[in-house]
Parts: C-alpha cells; sequence; structure tokens
C-alpha cells in the first residue's frame, strides 16, 4: 500500500492576482485577490434600516447581499482593503457613502459587482500612502466607468490622479498628463513611477504615454487615499462625476510589479 | 457580458488568452500582421484593439479569397490588386492612419544562392558566359557592340508593375553597360567604384536583364548581391493635416478633408498600373459639401482618372475618355471607385451600385494620383472637405466584392469600439444591424 493513501488530499487553491503580484500597499475591490485574506470584502449599510453588515466577495456575487437588503438599497460603509495594510477605505456619513444594491438589486458593471459614486457628494477616504520615488516604485491598477480619484499629498501638492480623459501626476515642480483619451465605457488603467524620471500610464494595456523628467527628488505622496472625488488643498472636495470602480489596487514595492500580469487579470475578469 | 479583453492590444501578453479565463482568435495573416505591425510602431508603441485587428484580419483574408475577375490573370485576387492604399480609420493616430496597408516594398523576389541560368545573347562578336557558381557574367572576344553580350535571368515579376532593384556587382564594374528590368527600354549604370545600382521601374517583361559592353572584353562581372521588391506606395500628407481630422471610429470614422489645402499625395504614378488594368476607389463616410471636389483624383492631357462630386447633386466618376454621371448620388457614401480590364469600357460602383461604362482608356502619365484633391498637371486643385475611411489604388479589381470587404471592415471597426466586442463573434449582418442601433441612439 502506498504511502500516498494515508495522506489527506486537498485542493490547492487557484493563484489570485495578489498571489502572483504580492506586496500590494492598499487593495480594494468586491472580488477576492489573496487566498490569504479571508475577511470580508465590503461593509454595507442598508436603506430600509441603517443596518450594517460585513460581506465577502462570495457574498456579494451570490445574491447574500442583494437578499440582506431585501428591497431596499445598500451602501458602502467601507470598503476593506485586501493587502492586509489595515488601509480601508470609509466613509462614516451615510450621504456621502457610495451605493452597491439598488433597489435589491447589485450594481453591475460589464456583469462585474461595482461601487457607484453619485457625482454629488459621495466619496471613500483611505489611510495615507507612502511614497517617495526616491527609494520606491508605484504601481496602480484600477477598473472604472468615470470619475475622479487621487493620491494626494496636502501641503506640497504632490498627487497621482485617475481622471476620466486622462491620467496626471502633479509633483512639486511640475505637473504632467497623459495623452488623453475618451471613454464613457468601463476601462482599466495602470501607472507606474519606476523612478524619479519616469512615469508610464496605460489604457486598456495600450501606453498612454511615457512621461519622464517627472519631479525632484523629494516628491512624496502621502496623504489620504480618495476615491471617487478630488479633494482640494484647503480639503474641499471637487470633481465628483457619476461612475463607478470596480477594482483599485496600490503597490508600492522596491522592484516594479509586472502590470502586464495586472492588465491581463483585469481585462479577462471584467 | 464582454469582458474587457477585446480591448487589450493584440501585441499584449495576454491578449490571445488567461490562464482559466478564456481566449481569443488573435491574427494569423502575415500580410495583415504586418500591416498591424507597421501601424503599432506609427502609433508610437500602442498596438491596436483586439477587436479592430480582427477585423482588419478578417479583411485582408477576405481580400485575398476573393478573385479580381480580371481574364488575363484569372488567379489574381483582389488582395493582389491592391497596390497603393491606406484604411484610414482604426489605427490610434494619424500617423497609424497613413500607414500603407502593403509594405512599401514586397516579398524578395531573387533568391542570390539560387539565380536562374540566364539566357544569353551575342551580337557584334561577344560571346557572353555564365559560371553559376560563382555568379559571373564574362565575355572574351572584342565585339564591336557596346550593348553585347545580354544576360536574361527570369524572375517571378509581374509586367506592369513598378518594382524595386538594388545590388552590387564586383569585378570589370565599368564594362556594365546597363543593368535594366525586361529586355527592354532604358537601364541604369550601376557606380562605377561601388558596383551598386538601385532603381524603381514599371516591368514589361518578367526578367532583370545585364548588358556588358562588348567593345571592353575581355570583362568579368559578378553579382554579389541582387534584390527585386515591389514597391508599393506610402502617401504624403500635405496641408497640416492635424490629429483632429482624424477620427479612428464613431458614426463617420476617417479623414477629413478641409476643401482648401489639405490633401495625400499617394505618389502612385497614374501609368504604374497597366493602361487597361488599373482600378481605383476611396469609401466615403461624410460626403463633401463643396461643389465640383475630388476625393481622388489624376487631371493630366493624357490620364484622366477621379471620383468627383458636383454637390450638392450629381457625383462623376472617370477614367479615360468619358465621364461617368451618377445623377443625384452628390451624397453617396461608402465605396466608390472604377476597376478596367480593357480599352474600351471601365466598371463603376457608388451607392452599392455597379455598372459598365464606355469609355476609352487614356495611357497614363508619371503624374501620382491625390486624395482629397486632383492632381491637375502637378498641382492639388479642387479640394474636397469629405471624410474618408479608405482608398485604395492598382490593378483590375471586383469592385462588387471589394465593396463588401471594405464595408464590413469600416463596420467591424465602429461595431468594436462601440460595443468593446469582438467582430469575430458575429456575422456582418449582426454587425451592421447593432452598429446601425448605436447610431440611432441605442446600447446593448
Amino acid at each position: 500500500m502506498s504511502p500516498m493513501n494515508n495522506r489527506l488530499l486537498v485542493p490547492q487553491k487557484l493563484p489570485l492576482l495578489l498571489d502572483y503580484a504580492p506586496n500590494a500597499a492598499a487593495a480594494y475591490s468586491l472580488r477576492s485577490l489573496s487566498n490569504s485574506y479571508v475577511g470580508p470584502v465590503v461593509t454595507v449599510r442598508r436603506s430600509t434600516d441603517s443596518a450594517e453588515r460585513d460581506f465577502t466577495s462570495t457574498e456579494v456575487s451570490d445574491g447574500t447581499l442583494a437578499a440582506w437588503c431585501g428591497g431596499g438599497d445598500g451602501f458602502v460603509k467601507t470598503w476593506h482593503d485586501q493587502s492586509q495594510h489595515g488601509r480601508d477605505a470609509s466613509q462614516s456619513t451615510a450621504g456621502y457613502q457610495p451605493q452597491i444594491v439598488a433597489s435589491g438589486v447589485v450594481i453591475l458593471e460589464g456583469g462585474k459587482p461595482a461601487v457607484l459614486f453619485d457625482g454629488v457628494d459621495d466619496r471613500l477616504a483611505g489611510s495615507p500612502l507612502n511614497f517617495n520615488a526616491a527609494v520606491s516604485k508605484l504601481s496602480v491598477a484600477c477598473v472604472k466607468a468615470g470619475t475622479h480619484m487621487q493620491i494626494r499629498s496636502v501641503g506640497n501638492g504632490n498627487n497621482l490622479e485617475f481622471q476620466s480623459t486622462d491620467v496626471n501626476i502633479f509633483t512639486a515642480g511640475a505637473s504632467y498628463s497623459s495623452a488623453s483619451f475618451s471613454s464613457t465605457e468601463r476601462f482599466l488603467i495602470t501607472a507606474a513611477i519606476n523612478s524619479l524620471t519616469t512615469f508610464q500610464s496605460k489604457l486598456n494595456g495600450a501606453l498612454l504615454e511615457s512621461l519622464t523628467g517627472i519631479g525632484p527628488t523629494d516628491d512624496v505622496f502621502a496623504s489620504n487615499i480618495n476615491i471617487g472625488f478630488r479633494e482640494t488643498d484647503a480639503g474641499t472636495s471637487q470633481q465628483k462625476p457619476l461612475g463607478s470602480i470596480s477594482e483599485l489596487i496600490f503597490w508600492v514595492t522596491s522592484d516594479p510589479v509586472n502590470l502586464t500580469a495586472v492588465e491581463g487579470d483585469l481585462a479577462w475578469y471584467y | 457580458m464582454p469582458t474587457l479583453a477585446p480591448k487589450l492590444p493584440w501585441q499584449h501578453a495576454f491578449a490571445g488568452g488567461y490562464p482559466r479565463r478564456g481566449g481569443q482568435p488573435l491574427p494569423t495573416d502575415p500580410d495583415a500582421i504586418d500591416y498591424l505591425n507597421r501601424v503599432a510602431a506609427a502609433d508610437g508603441g500602442a498596438a491596436v484593439e483586439v477587436g479592430i485587428a480582427q477585423a482588419i484580419d478578417a479583411f485582408v483574408r477576405g481580400c485575398k479569397a476573393d478573385s479580381a475577375g480580371f481574364a488575363g490573370d484569372p488567379t489574381r485576387t483582389n488582395w493582389d490588386a491592391i497596390q497603393a492604399s491606406c484604411i484610414m480609420c482604426g489605427a490610434r493616430t494619424l500617423s497609424g492612419a497613413l500607414v500603407p496597408l502593403k509594405t512599401p516594398y514586397g516579398p524578395e523576389l531573387v533568391n542570390i544562392d539560387a539565380l536562374p541560368t540566364p539566357t544569353i545573347a551575342d551580337s557584334g562578336g561577344s560571346a557572353g558566359e555564365w559560371t553559376a557558381a560563382t555568379r559571373t557574367m564574362s565575355n572574351t572576344p572584342v565585339g564591336s557592340s557596346d550593348t553585347y553580350p545580354r544576360f536574361t535571368f527570369a524572375v517571378s515579376a509581374t509586367v506592369g508593375r513598378r518594382y524595386r532593384v538594388s545590388g552590387v556587382l564586383s569585378g570589370d564594374i565599368a564594362d556594365v553597360y546597363w543593368v535594366r528590368l525586361g529586355a527592354s527600354g532604358v537601364g541604369v549604370v550601376p557606380n562605377p567604384v561601388t558596383g551598386a545600382f538601385d532603381f524603381v521601374a514599371v516591368c514589361p517583361a518578367a526578367s532583370i536583364q545585364f548588358l556588358l559592353n562588348g567593345t571592353l572584353a575581355p570583362s568579368s562581372v559578378r553579382i554579389e548581391s541582387l534584390s527585386i521588391r515591389e514597391d508599393s506606395f506610402t502617401p504624403t500628407a500635405f496641408g497640416s493635416w492635424a490629429s483632429g481630422d482624424y477620427s479612428r471610429s464613431g458614426s463617420t470614422p476617417g479623414l477629413k478633408g478641409n476643401g482648401s489645402t489639405k490633401y495625400l499625395n499617394t505618389n502612385r504614378a497614374n501609368n504604374a498600373d497597366g493602361q487597361n488594368d488599373s482600378h481605383f476607389s476611396a469609401f466615403v463616410t461624410l460626403p463633401t459639401t463643396l461643389f465640383n471636389s475630388y476625393y481622388l483624383g489624376a487631371f493630366t492631357a493624357s490620364a484622366v482618372k477621379y471620383l468627383n462630386s458636383r454637390y450638392p447633386t450629381d457625383f462623376y466618376l472617370r477614367d479615360g475618355a468619358v465621364e461617368y454621371v451618377a445623377a443625384g448620388k452628390a451624397n453617396a457614401t461608402g465605396l466608390m471607385g472604377m476597376s478596367r480590364d480593357n480599352a474600351a469600357n471601365v466598371k463603376f460602383r457608388i451607392d452599392g451600385v455597379g455598372g459598365t461604362h464606355t469609355s476609352a482608356s487614356w495611357v497614363g502619365d508619371s503624374y501620382s494620383t491625390f486624395i482629397f484633391a486632383r492632381n491637375a498637371t502637378g498641382t492639388a486643385a479642387n479640394f474636397s472637405d469629405g471624410r474618408l475611411a479608405f482608398y485604395s489604388i492598382g490593378a483590375a479589381i471586383d469592385l462588387a466584392a471589394m465593396d463588401e470587404r471594405v464595408t464590413n471592415l469600416v463596420t467591424a471597426i465602429r461595431f468594436h469600439t462601440l460595443t468593446g466586442l469582438l467582430p469575430n463573434d458575429y456575422d456582418p449582418a449582426t454587425i451592421a444591424y447593432i452598429t446601425a442601433a448605436y447610431a440611432a441612439g441605442g446600447t446593448l
């Protein structure tokens, strides 16, 4: 008898995005991004009685979330960070919370659950994301339709923002904009700062722009991750277009992330 | 619901598929891939989406499957007939839109290591000899003719096509009188120092000929290298075209003229194709609003070929002696053009309708054909402000089949950009229906 017969064989889990593109600094999605993360992906407040509950990715898509909301709406109080760095993006003011369920139906964008921002006052704020181009590489991937978001370093004006028409980077010394594009549909954006002098952005996997000379050595992004809006230096929200976000991931790493593989994963899932 | 995968650049590492998620077909036709690669380079490295690449691949394959219907060469396909051509939609930028569909220089026709045995003609006492092992042409006795002996090598070139011929000779270079395509006409003299020659010529016969000067014998000339490639044409843009003049998709994709200064020189001489074996066409997505303006035109004393709008009423097409009047077709869109395979009459197509029109062929000259204007003996005139998504010039072609292929191509590109879906997954009628529904304000 083979010794193998005495062993318990456990099916190997299929690798998820953060399993082969690890070391994310913050990761927001309504699907599971990592086999090592077992917590909820979202905390929802339902409109019928303002009760709140955590939901896993399976519960978002298998009808549990919709059933819990009954015939009412569901709003995102917290979009949990699956990177396990605790950079959850939250909104405690009910009126500012983006929507995930409408009249008992999970909001879909391209057939996949998405968080919808109303273009008026919806927004989520995460923890500061420290990045210094002198020592780290920044990689970002996002599937979205419409809406702004931003990493903003209040005080010195450094930030990186994804708009619905271009990708911008602002440094202490100058600002740079990608080639403009127009998209009314879902699209996939990736961007990378791989050194003090190079910034590259891609739309649906195609190069938008490679910029050089992006700024001086003290460029640091160290403010909240704002999702769904753009915040001024004074902390006032502005530019809040209607739109949805399905997934948003940041990596701050010593080596560049393989964004080509990330693009493949996102494009074939979304 | 489609994923974003059809929007990935077709050159993306995961464009063809992703583990456990699925796959989608990528272009496989070598000529389509060659074109798409050149477009990507012109577009700054960003290849077009898989959906658009599929549409172009299907177009090239379709043209190769369509017989040109040319009695003089039953094997000719529409793809063979297309020479100077641009697909002016789908590419990401204006630069990409002006990439020629076919490579400026076609496949190499010469295998330098397996040159055919030449036919040798002597005169005036010459005695030409060929040594295959060393690719050497020689002549020992001193003759009285400075153009003999002649060494003629068969080449799989097509009579009437334009070829670039280049190479290097060594040995008694000064004894080479001419190198020329075919066995008639004027040739070129190799560089007396380097032995190099490089010229473009219309092929009068399927051969290349080397003429040695028999009066300078004894002579020995080695063929070090030889290249013969068909020469298509990259257009030259005149008039400060800008990115805003180009729309890669949308309801009216294409490149829009301004009716005053902007035009393209196809660099295709109006006699590059046979006098009785030629075509020209353009695909209009937005009609011109100018009276007596030209989408395409060559207009000289010996060549008149044009697509001429007499907005707002009639449209005139002409190849040779007599123009064809398409009454009430000034606002026609889609493919329009003419194809000639004989001296007496010419086939026309406009607004989905074709026919035959009596018009004697003209001999043509070396002036090239313009797009968005006519070439009036070297000067652009009668500019158009219409929008064109395609043009082609070349040998006689099946215009109806061409119309269907180009229409499907342009519609498929619009379909993908509107829906994000793959055109390969739907038949052309479905694509046309959905695209029309989007144009009317609907969505899937």
